[in-house]
C-alpha cells in the first residue's frame, strides 16, 4: 500500500480523541452515597452490560472514523488483484515516450514506423479518462521532454504528438526512460505508467546501464518495426583535408548494410550533379578537381532505399587557390621540384616556389607567402633574422632544414623561434640512419598512412644530422633510429604566432638521399599544406548535435547568423575577443543533416563559409532490433510488451493499482450515519416519579 | 394557623434546635388546625352529659339526671388510656441518605426522629404509654412504654442520639421485637423498609400474630422514589460501603418500576394483614403522619 498523502497520516492522532474523551468521561464519573445499593443491585443489570458494551462499540466506531477520513484523505493506493475489486481505477500518469530517432522513418508496408507511433500515442491517449494526465518524450539521443511537467490537458499532449517531426538523431532508451521516471515522481497519481513506442534498435541500449526503476511505474513496451536490411553512407572520407585548386582530389563515400537492388550513388558538388557510379561492395569513389578557390560543398546520395534519410550524406571542402613558398638556401632546387614536379614553366601548379637569395630576403615582402623555407643555411645577416621574426610573429610559417652547412652556434644564439637546440653534428655509423617513428595522425603524414606508403618513409638514408634538445613546448613528429629528432615544429606560445618546422636533415646529398626518394614530393607538399591549414577553418564535417566552432581573427560586425539546412536563419554565439584578439563563433543547433552556411559582416563585407552536418549511422542506421527478453531484462519486471492491435483502454485500465479513498470516505460517512442512531439510543428520559 | 402549619414542614423543623421543641409545634399546631380537641374519648373524669342513643351502654347512663329529668343521658368522662404504643425507628445506615445536600434538608433518619418525638408528645398527652425501639442490623435501643411528662424527655433524648448505624435486617429485628413486646398494643414502625418485602411482611404479620396494632411509616427519600440521576454514576451503599457503577439514564425507567413495585407490595401486604401502611418521603408534613395515627388511634 502506497500513501499519496502521507502527512495527511499524522491526523490519525486525532482518532485518540474519543478515547480520551471516553476516559475522561470515565474519570468524571459521580459518586453519589444511597441508600442501599441492595436494591439498584436487583435490577436487569443486563441493560448496562449491553449499554457499556454498546459505549465501547461506539467508541471503536467513532475511532473508526476518524482513521477512515484520514485514511481516505491520505489517500491509500493498494496495488493487489483484489484491490481493484475493492476501488476504482486509479488516477493515472501516463509518460510516452516515442522514439523519433531517423531510424523510425524507414517505410514499410503500412507507413513509415514513426507514423504508425504516432497513431499509437493519439490511441493511448484516447484511453484515458478524466483526472488522468500525461506527458511527452521524445527519444533520441538527447531526449527532447516536450512536456515538463506532466499535464492534463490531454489535447495539448496530442496536438504535440500530431506536430512532431522525425529527428536526424541515433537513440539513448536510458536517457529517455530517466526523465520520464522523473517526471512520473512528480504526479500524485497512484497509477504510473510509460509507454514506449519504439523500433528498440541495439544501438539504442549501448550506453544501458543498470538501474532500479521505481517500483510504481508500469512500463508498456510497444515495439514498432522489427530487423531489416539498410544500406547507408557511414562516411565520405576527402583525399586531403584541403583540396588545391585543379589538384584532383578523392571522395569516398564508405558504405554499410545492405539492400536489394542495384545501388546508384551521386555525386553533387555545389548544388550540382557532378558524377554517378555503380556501387559494388562498400566504397564507392569519385574523383573531383575544383578549380575555383573557397568553400564548397557537396553530397553523396545513394538510390533511396525504405531508409533515405541515411542514403546522403553531405561534405564541406576548402579548396585554396595557388600557395607560393619562398624557398632560398644551397640545395632549393631540390626543393622546388618536390612542391612543383612541373617545374617553373607550370605557372598554374597549386603550390608555386619561388626562389631568392639571402641578401633578397631582408627586403622581400614575406607576407604574401605562405611559408619561407630555409634549405640549410649557414647563417643569415641581422636584418633577414628581423624580417624572419616579423613574419613568424604575424603569423608567417618558416621551414627550416639544417644540414652540414648550418652553423650551430649561429643558429641557437639567433633564430630564437627555432624549435630546438643543435648539439654536436653526428655522423651515423657503420653508414646511415633511418626514419624509424613518425606521429601517424599528424596531418603531414595523413598520406603515409596506408602500409605502401608509409614504408616510402622509412626509405631515405640519412648520413648525418645533429644531435638535438628539443625546445619546452617543441613537438617531436619524427624521429631517426636510436631516438634522435628528425622532424619538429615549435609549440605555438600565441595562437597569433606561426609555425615552424624544423627538418634535422636536408636535401644535400652528403647528408641524405631524401631528395632522390618518393616521400620526398609528397612531404614537401603535406608540408605546407599542413601549414597552410592552420589558418583555415579546418573542422567543416560535424555530425548531429556537434557543436561548430570557428575562430575568427578579423573584426566581426555582428552575431553572425547561420542558415540550417532546412532553410531557418539562427544567430550563433559569438564570444568576446581573447588577449589575442581571437573571437570565437559557437553554434550547437546542428539538429539536421545538410549544409549549414554561416554568414557575417567582417569591417563591412560579407563573409560567407559553410560546413557539413550528418548523421551518425554508428549503430542508428543498422536497423537490428533489440530481443525482447534482452529488452525487459534491461527495464524490469514491471515492464510487459503490448502488441499495437491490444486494446490501450484495456492497458492503461489494467492496473494493480486502486485507490480507494473514496470508498473510505463513503464507508466513514455510513458509519456516521450509524453513529447517530446507535449514540442517542439511550437518550436521557424526562424524570418521571412514582407516584 | 397558617403560621404554626409551617412548623409542620419537616425542612423548617430542621431549622429549630430542640427536637422537643419541634415536637410540641409539631403536635400543637397539628392540633390547632384541627380545631377539635384531640382529648376525646372515654376517661374517668367527667366531661359532659349526651343524650342517651341506643348502643350506648348502660352502665354510663346518669340516673342522677334521669331522677331529676326523667331522660337518658349518658356521661362522658376523659379517658384514661392504657394503650402501651411502641416506636420502632429504623437506624439504619441507608436511613442516613438525604438526597438534597442542602443544610436545611433532613435525611430520612431525621424526619423519622421527628415523627417519632411528635408521635411521643402526642401520646403522652393522650395519657399513652410510649417505648421506644431503635434497630439496625439488631436491636440497639429499648426503652419500655412509660407514662408520664418527664418520659418525654428520656425518648427524645435517645432520639438526638440516635445516628445511622449498620446494615439493616428488619425481619429478624421484628421477630425479636415481637417476642419481646409481650403486652399487645401499637407498633409503629418508622423505616424505609429497605429490605426484602416477603421476611419484613413476614416479620409484621408477626407482630399482628401477637394481637398489635401496627402501623407502618414507610419513609423514602424524594430521590428514592423519582432517581434524579443521569449519566455514568458510581453509587456508594452506606450501609455497606459497596460500590455500583451505574449508567443511571438506563437504570431509571427499571429502578422506578421496581421501587413501584417495592412500595404497592408493601402496601397490599399491609392491607392484608390489617397493618396501617403509610408510605412518607420527607418532604411530606408530619401532620400526616399525625393524622394516620390518630384516626388508628380512634379505632
Amino acid at each position: 500500500m502506497n500513501l499519496l498523502n502521507p502527512l495527511l497520516l499524522i491526523g490519525i492522532i486525532a482518532a485518540g480523541i474519543p478515547l480520551l474523551i471516553h476516559l475522561w468521561s470515565r474519570r468524571q464519573t459521580k459518586t453519589v452515597d444511597f441508600s442501599s445499593i441492595k436494591f439498584l443491585a436487583s435490577l436487569n443489570l443486563k441493560k448496562i452490560r449491553k449499554f457499556r458494551l454498546q459505549q465501547i462499540l461506539i467508541l471503536i466506531l467513532r475511532m473508526l472514523i476518524i482513521i477512515l477520513i484520514v485514511l481516505g484523505l491520505a489517500r491509500p493506493v493498494f496495488k493487489s488483484k483484489w484491490a481493484m475489486a475493492a476501488g476504482e481505477r486509479a488516477k493515472t500518469s501516463v509518460v510516452i515516450i516515442l522514439d523519433n530517432s531517423y531510424s523510425m522513418s524507414y517505410s514499410g508496408l503500412q507507413g513509415t514506423r514513426f507514423d504508425i507511433a504516432k497513431d499509437a500515442s493519439l490511441r493511448i491517449l484516447d484511453s484515458l479518462h478524466t483526472g488522468d494526465n500525461a506527458s511527452l518524450i521524445l527519444m533520441s539521443d538527447i531526449p527532447d521532454v516536450v512536456f515538463k511537467h506532466i499535464t492534463s490537458d490531454i489535447q495539448q499532449v496530442k496536438d504535440a504528438i500530431k506536430n512532431t517531426r522525425i529527428s536526424h538523431k541515433g537513440t539513448s532508451v536510458q536517457l529517455s526512460m530517466l526523465e520520464a521516471y522523473s517526471l512520473l515522481k512528480e504526479s500524485k497519481n497512484p497509477q504510473k505508467r510509460i509507454y514506449l513506442l519504439s523500433d528498440l534498435g541495439e544501438n539504442g541500449w549501448q550506453d544501458w546501464k543498470e538501474q532500479t526503476i521505481p517500483d510504481d511505474i508500469e512500463i508498456s513496451i510497444i515495439r514498432i518495426g522489427e530487423n531489416a536490411d539498410n544500406r547507408a553512407i557511414e562516411n565520405i572520407i576527402l583525399s586531403s583535408e584541403f583540396a588545391g585548386t585543379g589538384v584532383p582530389i578523392q571522395i569516398t563515400a564508405k558504405l554499410k548494410g545492405t539492400s536489394e537492388g542495384q545501388v546508384i550513388a551521386e555525386l553533387f558538388v555545389d548544388g550540382e550533379k557532378k558524377g554517378q557510379a555503380s556501387v559494388i561492395g562498400n566504397t564507392v569513389s569519385f574523383t573531383y578537381v575544383f578549380l575555383k578557390p573557397g568553400t564548397h560543398t557537396g553530397e553523396v546520395l545513394l538510390t533511396p532505399d525504405r531508409l533515405p534519410l541515411d542514403d546522403s550524406r553531405y561534405f564541406a571542402i576548402d579548396v585554396l587557390g595557388q600557395l607560393k613558398v619562398l624557398v632560398t638556401g644551397d640545395y632549393k632546387s631540390y626543393v622546388n621540384l618536390a612542391l612543383n614536379p612541373g617545374g617553373a614553366s607550370d605557372t598554374g601548379a597549386f603550390i608555386m616556389p619561388v626562389n631568392a637569395s639571402i641578401e633578397e630576403l631582408s627586403t622581400a615582402s614575406l607576407d604574401k607567402y605562405s611559408a619561407v623555407m630555409l634549405v640549410d643555411v649557414a647563417r643569415l645577416p641581422d636584418n633577414v633574422v628581423r624580417n624572419l621574426r616579423d613574419f613568424y610573429l604575424g603569423g608567417g610559417n618558416i621551414v627550416i632544414f639544417v644540414g652540414k652547412s648550418a652553423d650551430r652556434d649561429w643558429y641557437n644564439n639567433n633564430l630564437s623561434f627555432l624549435p630546438a637546440s643543435l648539439g654536436s653534428r653526428a655522423t651515423f655509423t657503420p653508414k646511415f640512419t633511418r626514419i624509424s617513428r613518425w606521429d601517424d595522425n599528424h596531418p603531414i603524414f595523413s598520406v603515409f598512412r596506408d602500409e605502401g606508403t608509409a614504408n616510402t618513409l622509412r626509405t631515405p638514408e640519412i648520413y648525418s644530422a645533429f644531435a638535438i634538445t628539443p625546445k619546452p613546448g617543441a613537438n617531436v613528429i619524427s624521429s631517426f633510429e636510436k631516438n634522435i629528432p628528425a622532424i619538429l615544429e615549435n609549440g605555438s606560445s600565441k595562437e597569433k604566432t606561426g609555425k615552424v618546422i624544423m627538418y634535422n636533415f636536408s636535401p644535400d646529398p652528403q647528408v641524405s638521399d631524401v631528395a632522390l626518394r618518393p616521400m620526398f614530393l609528397p612531404l614537401m607538399q603535406q608540408t605546407v599544406l599542413y601549414l597552410v591549414s592552420k589558418d583555415h577553418n579546418s573542422y567543416k564535417n560535424l555530425l548531429v548535435g556537434d557543436i561548430y566552432s570557428q575562430n575568427v581573427y578579423d573584426k566581426v560586425d555582428s552575431a553572425p547568423t547561420i542558415t540550417d539546412s532546412e532553410g531557418n536563419g539562427i544567430l550563433a554565439n559569438l564570444s568576446e575577443s581573447n588577449q589575442a584578439g581571437i573571437r570565437k563563433i559557437g553554434f550547437d543547433s546542428t539538429q539536421h543533416s545538410g549544409i549549414y552556411k554561416i554568414e557575417f559582416k567582417s569591417v563591412g563585407i560579407i563573409q560567407r563559409d559553410y560546413f557539413a552536418v550528418n548523421l551518425n549511422t554508428t549503430g542508428e542506421s543498422d536497423l537490428k532490433s533489440a530481443k525482447d527478453e534482452d529488452v525487459t531484462a534491461k527495464l524490469g519486471k514491471q515492464a510487459r510488451f503490448v502488441s499495437l492491435n491490444e486494446s490501450f483502454e484495456k492497458i492503461t485500465s489494467e492496473t494493480k493499482s486502486s485507490d480507494v479513498s473514496s470508498r473510505l470516505l463513503i464507508i466513514a460517512l455510513i458509519l456516521m450515519l450509524l453513529e447517530v442512531p446507535l449514540a442517542n439510543r439511550y437518550k436521557v428520559k424526562e424524570p418521571q416519579d412514582v407516584a | 394557623m397558617n403560621e404554626k402549619r409551617t412548623y409542620l414542614d419537616p425542612n423548617a423543623l430542621s431549622r429549630i434546635a430542640g427536637m422537643e421543641v419541634a415536637a410540641r409545634l409539631v403536635v400543637e399546631g397539628f392540633i390547632s388546625g384541627m380545631h377539635k380537641s384531640p382529648y376525646q374519648g372515654f376517661s374517668v373524669e367527667f366531661v359532659e352529659h349526651r343524650q342517651y342513643m341506643p348502643g350506648d351502654e348502660i352502665r354510663y347512663i346518669d340516673w342522677k339526671v334521669y331522677g331529676k329529668s326523667d331522660r337518658y343521658y349518658i356521661k362522658k368522662f376523659e379517658e384514661d388510656t392504657n394503650l402501651r404504643s411502641y416506636l420502632v425507628l429504623d437506624t439504619s445506615g441507608s436511613m442516613g441518605f438525604k438526597s438534597d445536600k442542602s443544610s436545611n434538608s433532613i435525611t430520612k433518619l431525621e424526619y423519622g426522629c421527628y415523627l417519632a418525638a411528635s408521635l411521643t408528645y402526642l401520646m403522652l398527652k393522650q395519657r399513652d404509654s410510649v417505648g421506644l425501639v431503635t434497630f439496625d442490623d439488631r436491636l440497639e435501643t429499648y426503652i419500655p412504654p412509660r407514662n408520664g411528662p418527664s418520659h418525654l424527655h428520656v425518648i427524645i433524648s435517645e432520639l438526638e442520639k440516635s445516628l445511622p448505624g449498620k446494615e439493616t435486617n428488619i425481619s429478624t429485628t421484628f421477630h425479636e421485637l415481637a417476642q419481646r413486646i409481650v403486652r399487645r398494643g401499637l407498633v409503629i414502625i418508622i423505616s424505609d423498609l429497605l429490605d426484602d418485602p416477603e421476611q419484613v411482611l413476614k416479620s409484621l404479620k408477626h407482630f399482628r400474630h401477637k394481637k398489635h396494632e401496627v402501623i407502618v411509616f414507610h419513609i423514602l427519600d424524594p430521590a428514592e422514589l423519582t432517581f434524579p440521576f443521569d449519566g455514568s454514576v458510581m453509587f456508594k451503599d452506606m450501609e455497606t460501603q459497596r460500590q455500583l457503577p451505574v449508567e443511571a439514564d438506563l437504570l431509571k425507567d427499571e429502578y422506578l418500576r421496581k421501587m413501584k413495585l417495592l412500595i404497592s407490595e408493601y402496601k397490599n401486604g399491609c392491607n392484608a394483614s390489617s397493618i396501617d401502611y403509610v408510605q412518607m418521603d420527607t418532604s411530606v408534613p408530619f401532620d400526616y403522619a399525625l393524622s394516620i395515627y390518630l384516626s388508628k388511634r380512634k379505632k
